[in-house]
């Protein structure tokens, strides 16, 4: 899986969770997404989670806020690369 | 019915069936689940939760299972609570209790905790008339065992009080249970596998059994439902059996076990399917399973009819389960009302046999059986009645025994069952809740009367129950309820007047008021009523003066055995 792929399916979980659309190439931080509370936050992680196939730390999941953290790390965790 | 809305119910059932694959997976995923946006009109409800723990990744899938069977929650959730203070404003149709019972593990041992639990339920019950749900422990250790022990037993001590059993799920998940990683951001240990089972569980189960009676009857075809293959092409020893399909048999049967009918509705020669059944001793169901059958080339929108009429139910108790899409969008067009299951693939189909709404998560009832067997008996009785001189003959010949009860606790269930699922002879559609019926058997200026019949050809078991209450001079009938199972055998009245007769030597009074609201389908209770009192009922109902001796004039003429049982 490419980074490409890796981004485009966690905007999709993203656009799907949250219930709004993303500008493409456009990132999402935590802090401006009023939607994206604590509870958001951890149906986010759930749902990546299962659509990837991978498990973040649990460490890490307080500092995955923003869309780029997110694919940053989920990319890293499958290799892709790209 | 307009053109638009006839195209209109068969694409919503269609699009039903598209959703199946998603609802009734093995592996839920909740992506798909989010995807889900049901594009007809569903019934709201409202759901109050208790709970010191989130129910929001439950809530936000819950959506769709709902929805499935024509529903949505409208929630109120109470704070994080765990001293359970059931501070939740607004009305309820259903109240849950989800509790993360890790919480108390420290401070309460599992009987403490239960004895506590139970103040608690009956604090709600006391305030709330809704049907309570409590979910239990997901974990299965030694001590979530006994805890979860204990929540049964309050479940029987509560009128009303039904257990969500987590556990199962729990079961089933083993390690993958809980996850611990979003305790520290959220509080809740679920895992995302396992609030996705709970939201199937409730959406599909729980929540249906809360708000509505169960289905009564599952009509099947045969051809790609019950086997592989079609029978008048391949011939029975053509048919393919796998596992898959002897498991979904099986479940029917289970589902008969506990009082839902089977019948067959097949595009199929009569002779072919006799052969079928004679030359395939490996399928599970026989002949003798079904209670209705309707084996004919012919479109199955007019045998579902027949089916529903045989039985004496609604279509709407009705699940009709086909492979043909083609099929159902007519049968949703033609027979609107009755509820569909696509069977795709035998795996799927005995899946979803587990969670379609109305048919699991009601109690075990001791007329389940009786049921199933009562109908298999009426075919002989109509002969009975046919050959039969008179009224009065046919009933001898029948040896009917009426058995009255007053205020019988053990009968709770049965009663609410009663008053919740009968159409036909309904004189008021109270739709009393278990909690209404426990409120009505401790009121001493009520009664009510479950009444049995039996006869030489079956037991009925609980067919009729008049609510009752006394209101100065008058007894006032709040509702009368006799299953159609009871109605042919011209019994009404000796029902009728034998409970009046009862309850008026204890509540005594000079007239009796029939309370009566009309309904699609109750012209029977209406037709009864007029006779009874000797004019239509109104929009207050109808009174007559209570003459004593009219009881022992019925009897005289009427050969019915009446006994009256005592306890509680």
């Amino acid at each position: 899986m490419t980074r490409a792929e890796v981004e485009k399916s966690v905007r999709e979980v993203m656009q799907t969770v949250l219930g709004r659309s993303l500008a493409a190439g456009a990132d999402l931080r935590r802090v401006d997404e009023p939607a994206w509370d604590s509870l958001k936050h951890v149906e986010l992680i759930f749902t990546i989670e299962e659509t990837l196939g991978l498990q973040f730390d649990a460490e890490e999941l307080g500092e995955l806020d923003s869309l780029g953290k997110l694919v940053a790390s989920a990319a890293r965790r499958l290799g892709a690369g790209g | 019915m307009s053109q638009e809305a006839v195209l209109d119910l068969a694409a919503i059932w269609l699009r039903r069936a598209e959703w199946q694959p998603t609802l009734f997976a093995n592996e839920l995923r909740r992506l798909d689940l989010l995807k889900l946006e049901p594009g007809w009109p569903c019934e709201p409800f409202h759901l109050r939760i208790h709970r010191n723990q989130a129910f929001e990744f439950v809530a936000s899938v819950l959506g769709p299972f709902l929805a499935f069977g024509g529903r949505r929650a409208e929630i109120a959730y109470s704070d994080y609570d765990d001293s359970l203070a059931l501070h939740v404003e607004g009305r309820a149709d259903v109240d849950l209790l989800w509790l993360d019972f890790e919480r108390y593990r420290d401070r309460l041992a599992p009987r403490e905790l239960v004895a506590w639990l139970l103040e608690r339920v009956q604090s709600l019950r006391a305030r709330s008339e809704a049907p309570i749900l409590v979910a239990d422990c997901a974990a299965t250790d030694a001590a979530a065992q006994e805890l979860n022990d204990g929540l049964r037993n309050l479940a029987q001590v509560v009128p009303g009080v039904r257990i969500v059993p987590l556990s199962q799920i729990g079961a089933e998940l083993g390690a993958r249970t809980f996850d611990r990683r979003a305790a520290r951001v959220t509080g809740m240990t679920l895992s995302d596998a396992a609030c996705l089972r709970a939201a199937r569980a409730l959406g599909l189960v729980w929540l249906p059994a809360a708000l509505a009676p169960r289905l009564k009857a599952i009509a099947l075809d045969l051809d790609n439902t019950l086997y592989s293959g079609v029978l008048g092409e391949d011939g029975p020893a053509g048919l393919q059996l796998t596992a898959m399909h002897l498991e979904l048999q099986r479940k029917l049967l289970r589902l008969r076990e506990q009082g839902v009918f089977l019948a067959l509705a097949s595009r199929n020669e009569k002779v072919d399917v006799d052969r079928l059944f004679a030359e395939r001793p490996d399928m599970p169901l026989r002949p003798e399973h079904f209670s209705a059958t309707s084996i004919a080339f012919r479109a199955k929108a007019s045998g579902l009819r027949e089916i529903a009429a045989e039985l004496r139910i609604g279509v709407d108790a009705l699940l009709f389960v086909e492979d043909n899409p083609g099929e159902m969008a007519v049968v949703a067009t033609e027979v609107p009302g009755v509820k569909m299951l696509h069977a795709a693939d035998p795996a799927l189909t005995a899946r979803a046999l587990d969670f379609y709404p109305g048919l699991q998560g009601y109690p075990p009832g001791r007329d389940d059986l009786r049921r199933v067997a009562d109908v298999a008996a009426s075919a002989q009785r109509e002969q009975a009645a046919r050959s039969a001189q008179s009224p009065e003959a046919y009933l001898r010949s029948l040896e009917v025994v009426l058995t009255f009860a007053t205020n019988r606790r053990a009968d709770l269930e049965r009663l609410a069952e009663l008053s919740n699922k009968t159409n036909q002879f309904n004189t008021a559609f109270l739709r009393l809740s278990e909690a209404q019926v426990a409120k009505r058997l401790a009121d001493p200026l009520c009664r009510t009367i479950s009444v049995s019949l039996r006869d030489r050809l079956s037991d009925s078991g609980i067919v009729g129950a008049l609510f009752l209450r006394q209101a100065s001079s008058t007894l006032v009938a709040d509702e009368i309820v006799i299953s159609c199972r009871a109605l042919g055998r011209n019994v009404e009245h000796a029902i009728v007047t034998e409970a009046l007769r009862r309850a008026l030597e204890e509540l005594p009074a000079s007239e009796v008021r029939f309370a009566f609201r009309e309904g699609p389908r109750n012209g029977p209770a209406r037709a009864f009523l007029a006779e009874y009192a000797g004019r239509a009922p109104g929009a207050d109902g109808v009174s007559v003066s209570w003459d004593p001796g009219r009881a022992a004039r019925l009897f005289e003429r009427l050969p019915v055995t009446v006994v009256h049982e005592e306890g509680s």
